[in-house]
């Protein structure tokens, strides 16, 4: 434990592993006990495209949502079937929302909320293949700021409970994830709303290098969200609804490095009230393991 | 964070133990089982030994098992990578040992379990012919 508070300070602007999108690790590594690693995943969405349930309408305010968020993720395995998780993020929200008949431009930045996980799997290893269940509860601590017209937190402690399966074989990988996200109200009675949603990957394995323990790896993922819909119109996520998001996954890696890069476009998007939709989706991350 | 990770230190300070792995290994001279290595089977140098590992079956899994054994005193790290060399496609772990030392295969069996994967069993090279050990016989 000593060494991964000296490596975790030491490497906080280098930082590693992946992740599904709502648990801050690679489903994968790092498995061997006492290990431990980090990632920096940049995380990129937003639209101009204005919703009204699943119809697209006319936006003449040029109504607008964008946001990034750049995220810090690290775990450490006590053991293959026990970890501990964490990830947090440095979010820059713009948008121009509808105040009085007007579009009124508003933006925000800061540290958003951190969230501890703590994976627990079940694995199994027969010959060529190996799979595991696994099962994560999480806590979403309030760390980002709840205050201002686009806040970006609505400053609630919430709790996340995972349900999950994943296959791998030299060639082929798989993981269905389905998850729950429920939140409390937090500051001035904003509450953004349960989650519910599923995520299913798809992998491919097409090339591996032994000797240099290098390679490539494909994946397709499907996103599919449920969002209750917030107590207040001034939260990111201003009108809930329901969402699918779909598309290819690939990852570069060499021994202990791996490289990330990700692209999902909607299509299928159900806003409670009228709203911008969220828009494709792009992620970009480095992540090492030791 | 120094908080946040011994405060979740401490909750899973229980969470430490593992089972211990069988301690004892089963040397198989079976002329018969030794042809069978070494002729369909594996292939073993002279100074290594091959280690059939269930569940390696990518790069991370490499990883794992090759920081777990090239910690080992009798590892020769002049060899593979640091004395390791992991095919993920025949879940096939090769190592090198030192030509001045012996293996322990307990230990070894142990530190791939440590790893997160399943040792089945292991090809000796010796001055006999190959030897095979299974971990937990």
């Amino acid at each position: 434990m000593k060494k991964t508070l000296l490596i975790l300070s030491g490497l906080m602007l280098l930082s590693v592993t992946t992740a599904q999108a709502h648990q801050p690790v690679m489903d994968m590594a790092p498995r061997w006990e006492d290990g431990y690693g980090f990632q920096i995943r940049h995380e990129f969405y937003g639209s101009d495209t204005l919703m009204d349930g699943d119809s697209e309408i006319a936006n003449p305010l040029n109504l607008e949502r964008f946001v990034h968020k750049t995220w810090l993720e690290g775990v450490y395995t006590f053991d293959r079937s026990k970890r501990i998780t964490f990830k947090i993020p440095y979010i820059n929200q713009d948008r121009t929302k509808n105040i009085g008949g007007a579009g009124v431009k508003q933006s925000n930045e800061g540290i958003g909320d951190l969230i501890v996980g703590v994976p627990l799997k079940h694995y199994q290893n027969k010959g060529a293949f190996t799979h595991n269940f696994g099962f994560t509860p999480s806590l979403r601590l309030p760390t980002g700021s709840s205050s201002g017209a686009f806040p970006i937190s609505d400053g609630s402690t919430d709790l996340g409970l995972s349900f999950s399966y994943s296959g791998e074989s030299p060639k082929f990988y798989s993981l269905v994830d389905v998850f729950a996200w429920l939140n409390t109200e937090g500051d001035r009675n904003m509450r953004a709303g349960n989650t519910y949603g599923m995520d299913l990957n798809l992998g491919y394995h097409p090339y591996h290098d032994d000797d240099t323990n290098s390679g490539l790896f494909i994946m397709w993922d499907v996103t599919a969200r449920y969002n209750d819909k917030p107590s207040a119109a001034n939260l990111t996520t201003a009108s809930g609804g329901k969402r699918i998001h779909t598309g290819p996954l690939l990852v570069l890696y060499k021994d202990n490095i791996m490289f990330r890069t990700e692209y999902k476009h909607p299509v299928y998007e159900n806003t409670r009230s009228i709203s911008n939709s969220r828009g494709s989706e792009f992620n970009i991350g480095i992540g090492i393991t030791f | 964070m120094k908080n946040f990770l011994a405060t979740t230190a401490a909750l899973f300070i229980g969470a430490f133990a593992h089972p211990a792995y069988a301690d004892h290994t089963e040397h198989s001279h079976d002329p018969v089982i030794n042809a069978l290595a070494a002729d369909n089977e594996v292939q073993v140098e002279p100074g290594e030994a091959v280690i059939i590992v269930h569940g390696i079956v990518c790069s991370f899994c490499s990883q794992g098992v090759t920081k777990k054994l090239s910690k080992l005193p009798y590892i020769d790290p002049s060899k593979y990578t640091k004395g390791v060399k992991v095919e993920i496609s025949d879940q096939k772990v090769t190592i090198a040992i030192k030509p001045d030392m012996d293996a322990d295969f307990d230990e070894i069996f142990s530190e791939i379990k440590s790893g997160g994967y399943e040792p089945v069993k292991a090809y000796i090279h010796t001055q006999d012919g190959i030897t095979i050990l299974e971990p937990g016989a």
